[in-house]
């Protein structure tokens, strides 16, 4: 498997401010990366670097093999960036706005094609100032992905979507990793990491902080799982057939074996003819894991 | 950066062409102010001093209208290529329009041709609609010189396109632009004598420096208008109307405010608003 993104030991500073304070990080060709982490904690100048807009102090990248600080119009032609709140020509229609961009590829994608698969069809002929915020993002997604790039930069795509939408761009996401493209992401939505991600870094204070696939991050995978239900009426902590925790007002067990526990319970209160009202198994949430990670990281713009 | 370049560069800097002429017309802030202020200039002071004449610093006397036309063209030149360019920028510069540009392969040279192309197109049109407009109602002769005179047009808003990217560095964010630009641009419309001559002085010494009091008398020349008095002490047998030489000399001094434009563009442009 080759490599897309490469990064040895990054740093810049912004005067006595250091954002990146010695970044590694390495994406795979046809990987989905997510790139997760408190607002200052130099993602944003870490993609910045990575797209080429911003040149590093310190450090060595490479993108498709090439450094992106000098990599130019041939670079760019081989990368998609969806920025954050980036203006657009207002004044043209959506399919003379992706027309106009295809044309900056040597190998663009069918304008038509790509409408459609951002839900835009219906508003080709529109101006894009009279398109909704919803539908502006999603031209920004369109002139993503209008030059078939290899790489894709997602920055925060979904901000500001609502949840049918936020369902729709996952599913782009997802048909662009079935073409085998790459794609690095930055979201603050855990469900978003989740759903689309097959490897998260959690970046703080200008570092890696941890990595790993959603489900493991942070020791999730080998985490207890939280066993969790009322108490049947009637019945008293002492009777139950497993030791557990009152909580509020249901009761907590926690087992790294919730198979054989749920048995045990579960036996115990069907030979009683007992329910267990909100029954419940979970493991931490991504979400649990990355506010334990930057926990001690203050909001710093 | 090396430049790089490729056969599908020329239709790349067409298409940006068309899409900018299309954002031009379509969008009533610059049409408008481009198009309306000029040809309300025009039309109020030729209709108040319309069958006038009017003496130049030369003492040369010629229809008022005449000396006009020339004025309001560089006028014209300076809504389309100077205001409403450096407007437009910082406003694409400070919505991230600039920086979406930079994220894609189109190169910065075919984005400021697309501009560059667009406005002169925007600046000949209202050179001709101007003309056509004193000609069929305030005895305006057409140019006797017609080459010339588009050569200087063209020249003339290529440079005003140059200075208007170049003060887009003076300004801080899109809601002064307007406010800097209009300083800058209103007192050398007057002292530059677009709309009535500026008398012989230290102002008359300085003018003769700066770009537009060119522009106007490279055009007033091309236009090369009938004489209707001649001071007794000069010969006027041939139409050449300035004090400040030939056209010649006219075109180096806005050749020089060319380079200083492009210079100063090149050396302190920026693609993202302040503080990004």
């Amino acid at each position: 498997m080759t490599t897309a993104i490469e990064v040895r030991g990054l740093r810049k500073a912004y005067g006595d401010v250091e954002a990146v304070r010695g970044i590694d990080l390495s994406v795979q060709t046809g990987e989905c990366v997510a790139v997760l982490g408190p607002n200052g904690a130099g993602k944003t100048t870490m993609v910045e670097i990575l797209e080429g807009f911003r040149l590093r102090d310190a450090g060595e990248v490479a993108v498709l093999g090439v450094d992106p600080a000098h990599g130019g119009r041939r670079l760019r032609e081989r990368i998609g960036i969806v920025l954050q709140e980036c203006g657009v020509e207002r004044f043209l229609t959506v399919a003379e706005l992706v027309r106009l961009h295809a044309g900056y590829y040597p190998h663009p994608l069918d304008p038509d094609e790509v409408l459609e698969l951002v839900g835009l069809g219906e508003k080709a002929g529109s101006k894009v100032r009279t398109l909704s915020g919803g539908q502006q993002r999603r031209v920004d997604l369109a002139l993503g992905l209008i030059g078939d790039p290899e790489l894709i930069f997602l920055d925060e795509p979904t901000t500001g979507f609502d949840p049918t939408a936020r369902r729709a761009a996952w599913s782009i996401v997802e048909s662009l990793r079935a073409l085998g493209k790459t794609v690095l992401l930055t979201t603050h939505y855990m469900d978003e990491a989740q759903n689309l991600a097959d490897r998260v870094v959690v970046v703080a204070r200008g570092r890696v902080v941890a990595e790993g696939a959603p489900d493991e991050i942070g020791g999730r995978g080998d985490a207890e799982a939280h066993v969790r239900f009322l108490l049947p009426p009637g019945v008293a902590i002492a009777d139950l057939p497993v030791p557990v925790e009152a909580e509020g007002e249901a009761v907590v067990t926690r087992t790294a074996d919730p198979t054989a526990l749920l048995h045990t319970l579960t036996g115990w209160a069907l030979e009683r003819g007992l329910q267990l009202p909100s029954l419940t198994v979970s493991r931490p949430t991504l979400e649990d894991v990355y506010l334990e990670l930057t926990a001690d990281v203050e909001e710093t713009s | 950066m090396k430049a790089e370049t490729s056969h599908r560069d020329l239709p790349l800097v067409g298409r940006q062409v068309v899409a900018e002429q299309k954002m031009f017309w379509r969008n009533p802030a610059a049409a408008g102010f481009t198009i309306i202020f000029p040809l309300f200039f025009l039309i109020i002071f030729s209709l108040l001093n319309g069958t006038g004449n009017i003496a130049l610093p030369s003492g040369i006397v010629v229809r008022f209208t005449s000396y006009y036309i020339a004025g309001i063209i560089v006028f014209a030149a300076v809504s389309a290529c100077f205001t409403n360019l450096a407007i437009n920028l910082t406003m694409r510069r400070d919505d991230g329009t600039l920086k979406r540009k930079r994220s894609t392969p189109l190169p910065a040279w075919a984005l400021f041709a697309g501009l560059l192309g667009s406005q002169l197109i925007v600046t000949v049109l209202m050179a001709l609609f101007t003309t056509a407009l004193s000609m069929v109602f305030f005895h305006v002769e057409p140019p006797q010189h017609l080459l010339e005179f588009l050569g200087v047009v063209l020249l003339s808003a290529a440079t005003l396109c140059s200075l208007g990217v170049a003060i887009t560095a003076l300004i801080p964010n899109q809601d002064a632009a307007p406010a800097v630009v209009n300083i800058i641009a209103f007192p050398l419309l007057f002292l530059s004598g677009l709309f009535f001559p500026v008398g012989r002085g230290t102002l008359h010494d300085i003018a003769q420096w700066l770009p537009l009091t060119r522009m106007q008398h490279a055009i007033f020349d091309s236009f090369a208008p009938a004489v209707r008095h001649c001071p007794a002490v000069r010969g006027c047998t041939a139409p050449v109307l300035h004090s400040s030489g030939p056209m010649a000399a006219d075109i180096a001094v806005i050749l020089v405010w060319l380079a200083i434009g492009t210079l100063v563009s090149l050396r302190t442009f920026r693609w993202v608003k302040k503080g990004e």
